[in-house]
């Protein structure tokens, strides 16, 4: 028997496919390499399992109605577009480009004549201060949380946060901590001189 | 001699310029204290600290969240808040640990300023706001925890001295 038709033979055998014939050539193998049966026992375990792992197919819900849908939507785009719906079309975007520069230049003279009277106020100009209430406390450190109690009455004000890292208790404050200076000398903090001048 | 009277020129010139701007001339002072609230003996977490006043007690005491047995001031400092810069105090003298940067954001008058504050740990900034402070009132920041206790920045605005 050539290979071919032994593995040939041996495939279907695994899938219980084998004709009557078939079954005849096969139990001569079999006899000659008994330990094909192991093989075909595993390989029926095997197939057992991943059918058990894996959900049966299931139709799409409402599949009628999509599969209409998309029917419908693409006989849509396959169909022309008639003549007389296009031209017409493009004759009114035609008129729109002819309207378009004299209601451009119009809208733009109304904002122009609108701009000179809101100028012509001058100083009796009134402009609207939207009052906060509350500050706003900005924390930049991720996790870092802020709370603002005002005791009223008072006048006292508290600003909590949480969620800073712990100084370690190794640094000692009173000591200057790790950024003692051997010299004990005054700090020059000042950093920023960026001048404001609008007061 | 002409590169000397130059030199001389410009460094007369710039000294003026420095000695009349109005941004560094301050408006107010700033107080800021740190302080240290515990529920363990005081003397044996930091025994350099001394307790603090009884004022900060009873304020921290009537804010929720910050009532803790003792207070300990373990630093202050002073400093002039100017009309346009910032400028710094560092509570505990000798460290960048713990800082507060401030920075008028309004015109002071005599009932306060409203300041740009900052606060800054272990070199890096860990909030930013703007607070009204008024005369006299102190508002509190609660930071970081440090031995099983709490640093608090007390923060009070002062008049200028002699007025």
């Amino acid at each position: 028997m050539k290979q071919e038709r032994k593995e040939e033979l041996i495939v279907r055998w695994m899938d219980d496919a084998l004709s009557a014939a078939e079954v005849d050539e096969m139990k001569v193998i079999l006899e000659s390499e008994p330990e094909l049966h192991e093989l075909r026992a595993n390989h029926l375990q095997t197939r057992e399992e991943l059918q058990s792992a894996f959900n049966e197919i299931q139709d799409v819900p409402y599949g009628d109605f999509f599969q209409t849908k998309l029917d419908q939507a693409i006989r849509a785009t396959e169909t022309p577009e008639p003549e007389a719906t296009r031209s017409r079309s493009l004759g009114w975007k035609n008129s729109l480009r002819w309207w378009l520069a004299p209601v451009t230049v119009g809208a733009m003279a109304v904002a122009f004549l609108a701009g000179t009277r809101v100028n012509s106020g001058g100083t009796n100009t009134v402009r609207s201060i939207v009052a906060v209430s509350g500050p706003i406390v900005y924390t930049p450190e991720g996790g870092v949380t802020s709370n603002f109690v005002d005791a009223e009455g008072s006048g006292t004000s508290v600003i909590v946060l949480d969620g800073l890292p712990p100084i370690p208790d190794s640094f000692n404050l009173m000591a200057g901590g790790k950024s003692l200076k051997k010299d004990n000398s005054e700090m020059q903090l000042i950093t920023a001189k960026t001048e404001r001048k609008i007061y | 001699m002409k590169i000397l009277a130059v030199a001389i020129c410009w460094l007369s010139l710039a000294s003026t310029l420095w000695g009349e701007d109005p941004g560094k001339e301050a408006v107010a002072r700033l107080r800021a204290v740190l302080l240290f609230g515990t529920d363990d003996e005081l003397a044996e977490v930091v025994p350099e600290a001394e307790v603090s006043n009884r004022a900060h007690v009873d304020r921290l005491l009537a804010l929720k969240g910050l009532e803790y047995g003792t207070y300990g001031l373990l630093g202050s400092d002073t400093q002039p808040v100017w009309r346009s810069y910032t400028n710094w105090a560092s509570p505990m003298k000798g460290s960048e640990e713990i800082l507060l940067s401030f920075e008028p954001n309004s015109q002071a008058g005599a009932a306060g300023v409203r300041l740009d504050l900052e606060l800054w740990q272990s070199k890096r900034k860990v909030m930013k706001t703007t607070q009204s402070l008024k005369t006299g009132k102190w508002l509190y920041i609660a930071g970081p925890e440090w031995r099983n206790g709490r640093l608090i920045v007390g923060i009070e605005l002062l008049p200028l001295e002699g007025k």
